[in-house]
């Protein structure tokens, strides 16, 4: 009781020294609280972090549940594990899914390795044994991979490690430091008392009776800095929390824990203080000070502006032969000429090669297109699909790497600097990814687009190549054609001479033979001298009024005709064309002179009608009228037949006044 | 009841003070030490109250030895010793009272003999009126009364004066002299260090002399060169 008295006399005595220490007290014990505090704070933190120290078993696909669920219950029962759970693979992209929401979207439609996921005991969560329990696990013939981020283990640990040895050395500083202020505020109110300590000491007071007050002042100070203290650090706590980051307060235990080693500090600086006066001891006060050292196509368009061109030209191409096609038919239906129809063909040839070799080059061009956009084709496809496996492979591995992501990359940065640089690279790399799930949809449309060009362009090639057979069919036709006109013409060249030999013949025979009936006629008109003078019943009045012998087109016409071959012919009639058998008719009264066949002219009938006027029809069928006999006008002679195998058939018809031949049509009516 | 056998104190800096000293002092004995400043006077007395211990020999006081006693030994020899200053040291925020009853107090005394003492003792140095005085309002003479008063409430049986009348004019000091013969006439024996040569002459008691640490005169010894003529 005494002491206790003494103790509350002495602050009764010196309040203002009394409250000094106290405050004095008070605030060592506050940085040590505060000290403390952070301790705490990141023990509680680590702790926080251990306690996500997880091992993670991933299987092999394929592996049968019952397989797996055996083995998570095995695993259970090692002795270092606390639990083992079986996530499949619906399971883990659920999970991957709410763990990383930053990369949702990435997962969509992942395929995730299912896992055994083992929690270690608190307290084996050491390197060592982790590492030793991830070992056991590989055995397992269907673990393909097991992870527990060793790297940031060790770091977490060392972490852990410099973490209490700081704060033990720290607290122990921050301690010592607390003690010799607290001695020393302490050995001022017993410096106060040094007379009455020497006085009792003379008296014959035991040094533990001398000590026992001052003790209790000591330790009454110590409990009401403490009691300061705690408020004070409670208070900082608050307003940390309220405006800067969370934290944790001691707990009660702590907090007593507190307010006794505040105490204890006030009764041993009490005791060193008192002690110095007893026995005269000389102490020397360290104080050290401790610096910390905290320590990443499109060619379809140009393919098919050319084969526009080419389309363009193609039918640029095909108009003009259409063009030498329709002149053709002009040639062929107006002038007989061979030459031109043959220069002609030779034209239409060439155009039509020129067609097939347009059509070849778009061929040539769509072809290298088809194999430019098959081999873009392809390639995009090998990109598209090794980028799906790099997003897969990263996929897998952002998962397998799990939650820890952000925390190993907190442990494992060096720097400050490099921290804030890991959380950008960690954006940076949500990004890509992201990026390349965007890439690999661009080249999956291009593929799509560039399969649709393909196949267009395989229709166009097909459509070509039937246009090509088509050209080289015509242009085959077209070959036999000229071929078989070349022959034609290089026949009838020869023919024509022949005939023209035999016409010429003919004619000469005609003339002969119309010579003879003249020269017979004349001499019977000179026998008989008295008769009446012959009148012609051609008269010149029916010049251009004579009916057709036969109604027919022109086949050839009087006079000159220049062939194909470049011979000429001399024709002293016209040929009227008409079907075989058609009736042919005098063209005025006279006397049949002679009926028979004449050379080239086939079967000839002459008809004399008068003073020297004869007229002459060749090429007959048949003849029916005989020598001697005499014909009105308009009585059938005879039926149109063929003589010249050249010719359609036909009637030569001629007209020779005075034996000389003219040219019928001008006799003829309505000249055509 | 005090002897010293062959004791020598030496100071780390200041050297021997006291140097081979063999001396016995009896029970209800008076003893006057004297000799020249730093001759080791207070060194010796403050070796009998064990608040020093010799570095070689031995004292033992009422048969607790220096070379044995432990702290606990040495508070209870205290106990059975009263010690007297030139400079008095009584606690000035207590009265005459409080002073003399604060060396009861500190040894665990009961609560209810105190104040009897404390009267009786005060009675005795002369100072029963002034109980309630505090020390600063009493002479000189009167304050080192209260001293003696303290020294003496324990009943010890020696009392040790180390220049008691040092600071106190004649009268005071004959008044305190008279208070010394008084108590060792009632049993108590004193060792009284002085330099107060005149104070000496006039009586019979025992005197020591010590020069250089040693003592240089002994009264009680036989060869001892003869004291000065009264």
């Amino acid at each position: 009781m005494r002491p206790i008295r003494d103790a509350f006399e002495t602050f009764q005595r010196a309040p203002l020294l009394s409250a000094l220490s106290v405050t004095t007290i008070a605030f060592s014990l506050f940085a040590l609280g505060l000290f403390g505090l952070v301790a705490l704070n990141i023990r509680e933190a680590l702790e926080r972090l251990e306690d996500r120290v997880e091992i993670r078993a991933f299987v092999a696909e394929g592996t049968p549940p019952e397989d797996l669920v055996q083995a998570a219950n095995d695993i259970a029962t090692f002795p270092e594990v606390l639990s083992a759970d079986l996530v499949t693979q619906e399971q883990a992209l659920k999970r991957a899914q709410s763990e990383l929401g930053e990369f949702r979207d990435v997962f969509e439609g992942a395929v995730l390795p299912a896992s055994i996921d083992l929690r270690l005991k608190p307290g084996l969560r050491d390197p060592a044994t982790v590492k030793r329990v991830a070992d056991r696990v590989k055995t397992y013939s269907f673990v393909d991979d097991v992870r527990y981020g060793e790297e940031w283990i060790e770091k977490l640990y060392r972490l852990r490690n410099i973490s209490g040895i700081a704060g033990l050395v720290l607290g122990v500083v921050f301690a010592v430091v607390s003690v010799i202020i607290i001695g020393a505020t302490i050995r001022m109110t017993v410096l106060a008392r040094a007379k009455e300590i020497s006085i009792m000491r003379l008296v014959g007071a035991t040094d533990g009776y001398i000590r026992r007050p001052f003790l209790v002042e000591g330790f009454a100070k110590g409990v009401l800095g403490g009691l300061l203290a705690l408020a004070l650090t409670w208070i900082s706590q608050t307003l940390i929390n309220k405006y800067v980051i969370h934290t944790i307060f001691f707990d009660a235990r702590v907090a007593v824990l507190g307010l006794l080693f505040g105490a204890l500090i006030g009764l041993l600086g009490s005791a060193v203080s008192v002690g110095r006066h007893l026995r005269r001891a000389w102490w020397c006060a360290l104080v050290a000070a401790l610096v910390l050292v905290l320590p990443a196509p499109a060619t379809a368009q140009s393919a098919e502006a050319r084969i526009r061109a080419q389309r363009e030209e193609l039918d640029r191409i095909r108009r003009e032969r259409a063009d030498l096609e329709s002149r053709m038919a002009n040639l062929q239906g107006n002038v007989h000429e061979l030459r031109e129809e043959v220069a002609n063909l030779d034209r239409q040839r060439e155009a039509t090669e020129r067609v097939i070799q347009t059509l070849d080059r778009q061929l040539t061009a769509i072809t290298k297109d088809v194999d430019e956009t098959s081999a873009r084709a392809d390639k995009a496809e090998r990109e598209l699909s090794s980028r799906r496996t790099t997003l897969q492979r990263r996929l897998v591995d952002i998962y397998k790497r799990g939650p820890l992501y952000s925390a190993e990359a907190l442990l494992t940065a060096r720097s400050f600097g490099e921290l804030v640089a890991r959380y950008k690279y960690l954006h940076e790399l949500a990004t890509q990814d992201r990026a390349l799930v965007a890439r690999v949809q661009t080249l999956r449309d291009q593929v799509t687009r560039q399969r649709a060009d393909l196949v267009r362009l395989r229709s166009a090639v097909e459509e070509n190549r039937m246009d090509k057979q088509l050209e080289e069919e015509r242009l085959a036709r077209l070959r036999g054609e000229r071929t078989t006109n070349l022959q034609q013409v290089q026949r009838s060249a020869q023919q024509i001479l022949d005939r023209l030999a035999a016409l010429r013949a003919s004619e000469s025979r005609l003339t002969n033979v119309i010579a003879a009936i003249e020269s017979e006629r004349r001499r019977s008109a000179a026998t008989r001298p008295n008769a009446p003078r012959e009148t012609s019943t051609l008269r010149t009045s029916d010049l251009g009024r004579l009916e057709w012998p036969v109604e027919g087109t022109v086949l050839y016409r009087f006079g000159r005709v220049v062939n194909p071959n470049n011979t000429t012919t001399r024709w002293n009639g016209i040929g009227i064309a008409a079907a075989t058998g058609t009736g042919v008719r005098a063209v005025a009264p006279g006397t049949v002179v002679s009926v028979g066949q004449l050379g080239t002219y086939g079967l000839t009938v002459i008809v004399q009608h008068g003073a020297g006027d004869y007229s002459v029809y060749a090429s007959l069928n048949s003849a029916s009228v005989r020598t001697g006999g005499a014909v009105r006008k308009g009585d059938m002679i005879g039926t149109v037949g063929t003589s010249d195998p050249d010719l359609r058939p036909h009637l030569h018809f001629e007209i020779r006044p005075q034996g000389r031949a003219v040219d019928p049509e001008s006799w003829l009516r309505g000249a055509r | 009841m005090i002897r010293f056998t062959r004791v020598t104190k030496t100071y780390p800096r200041t050297g021997t003070a006291v140097q081979d000293v063999s001396l016995t002092v009896n029970k209800g004995e008076f003893v006057f030490l004297t000799g020249a400043s730093g001759a080791g006077k207070t060194s010796l007395l403050r070796m009998v109250y064990l608040e020093e211990r010799p570095t070689s020999g031995e004292v033992r006081v009422a048969g607790t030895s220096s070379v044995t006693a432990t702290a606990r030994d040495v508070a209870k020899l205290r106990r059975k010793l009263g010690i007297v200053f030139q400079d008095f040291r009584l606690l000035e925020h207590r009265t005459v009272e409080q002073n003399v009853s604060f060396a009861l107090e500190v040894i665990g005394a009961p609560t209810a003999v105190i104040s009897g003492k404390v009267n009786r003792v005060l009675t005795q140095v002369g100072l029963a009126s002034k109980g309630r005085a505090f020390p600063r309002e009493l002479s000189g003479g009167e304050q080192q009364r209260v001293a003696i008063a303290r020294a003496l409430v324990n009943d010890p049986f020696a009392l040790i004066a180390d220049e008691p009348t040092g600071n106190l004019d004649d009268r005071a000091t004959r008044g305190i002299f008279q208070l010394l013969r008084e108590i060792n006439a009632a049993g108590t024996a004193i060792i009284m260090a002085t330099h107060n040569l005149e104070l000496i002459r006039r009586q019979e008691f025992r005197t020591i002399e010590m020069a250089r640490g040693q003592i240089v005169f002994d009264s009680a010894e036989p060869s001892a060169t003869p004291k000065p003529a009264p």
